[in-house]
């Protein structure tokens, strides 16, 4: 099921379809009722959860380098410092 | 008989590339290129989904998404992530990172793996994607250029000092973490949040209506657009994706040095902004 789902996502995601046209591409596609069902109603939720796999997705953030340092940390074992990350306030502002 | 040169270990390399906000819509064909010809894929994805759509473009791939620990710091992820990656270049295998959005922005991973990367003599760079922000001004209908729009992330904001001009369009990134300082969860408080009102409050009227946006991630959905007065902000729903977007509270002010009371000038000289951007 995976396979025919993945690919008329990236079918859909290069190519938009009006109601109609995307009704009848999800009626033929070789998938389950659940995830059919959430396809036609447009549920991303329904269809992680169809899918088997509706986990949290853990995001970017962009973290500052002086965040609290886990306890098993050594010393010396810093991540390095990039040129375009300062701790700190801009010193723009 | 011919001479032959001595065979050479294959030279590691290292590709930070963009995979757009939406599945199948924002893979660029560099980007494509370079999954498709990895020996490794790293993929740093938003949705289950998309993750599985990489892994179609090229089987070799491994998700970050087992680095994260609900309570491990991010900066301990984040290092964790780059050293798995430089092993495989350090390796001779030519890596892929596959990062949602743009790979260099609100992407500390990307920036550190490259540099690493070039300071231990590897070829590394990063291609462009397209990234919430980008969807964001096609979804919301803004265009910065027109008043102005600075972009900070939440906790940021809240921590240090930095000026807001309410005559140009303020976005927040992060908000659902704003005013936590562990960036070891997944979500902050409604007290932490109401914090970031607060400051805002210094600002902004109670009722000045804010925008909280998520890009939409699979072509079958819509992007989350609600707006709701700035009171109201610490006790919406806000995800680690949220994103809040804050108009313009007053008009641009004329400079007297440069415009002394003549609109027209300041027009001329930057036709594309003037003062009647307000929402």
């Amino acid at each position: 099921m995976t396979a025919p789902l993945i690919a008329f996502l990236d079918a859909l995601g290069r190519m938009p379809m009006g109601d109609a046209a995307f009704a009848a591409r999800v009626a033929a596609l070789d998938v389950d009722a659940p995830t059919r069902a959430a396809l036609l109603g447009r549920d991303a939720g329904a269809l992680a959860r169809a899918f088997g796999d509706a986990r949290t997705m853990w995001c970017w953030v962009a973290a500052p380098e002086d965040e609290p340092k886990p306890q098993d940390d050594v010393p010396g074992d810093e991540p390095a410092r990039q040129p375009d990350e300062r701790p700190g306030p801009d010193p723009a502002t | 008989m011919p001479i032959h040169p001595p065979p050479t270990a294959p030279r590691g390399q290292l590709a930070c590339v963009g995979l757009g906000m939406m599945l199948g819509a924002h893979l660029t064909p560099r980007a494509r290129g370079w999954i498709e010809a990895a020996d490794v894929v790293f993929v740093a994805a938003s949705d289950a989904l998309v993750e599985q759509w990489v892994a179609t473009v090229n089987a070799r791939t491994v998700s970050l998404q087992g680095f994260y620990a609900e309570g491990k710091p991010r900066q301990r992820t984040y290092r964790d992530m780059a050293d798995a990656m430089l092993r495989e270049v350090r390796a001779g295998r030519r890596v892929v990172g596959a990062f949602y959005g743009h790979p260099g922005v609100f992407a500390q991973v990307p920036h550190a793996a490259i540099a690493q990367a070039r300071d231990e003599g590897f070829e590394a760079v990063m291609e462009a994607g397209i990234s919430a922000e980008d969807c964001l001004y096609a979804d919301l209908g803004i265009d910065p250029g027109r008043v102005g729009c600075a972009h900070y992330e939440a906790s940021q904001l809240l921590f240090y000092r930095r000026l807001i001009d309410t005559s140009a369009w303020l976005v927040l990134w992060q908000i659902g973490l704003a005013g936590d300082r562990t960036y070891a969860v997944r979500a902050s408080t409604v007290e932490q949040r109401q914090r970031l009102v607060d400051r805002l409050r210094r600002d902004y009227p109670a009722d000045h209506p804010v925008t909280i946006y998520e890009a939409a991630t699979l072509p079958i959905a819509a992007p989350r657009i609600e707006t709701l007065p700035l009171r109201d902000l610490a006790h919406a729903a806000l995800h680690m994706h949220s994103t809040l977007v804050v108009p313009p509270a007053r008009a641009l002010e004329p400079e007297p040095e440069h415009a002394p009371g003549n609109r027209a000038s300041i027009t001329a000289t930057c036709p594309e902004t003037d003062a009647r951007a307000l929402p």
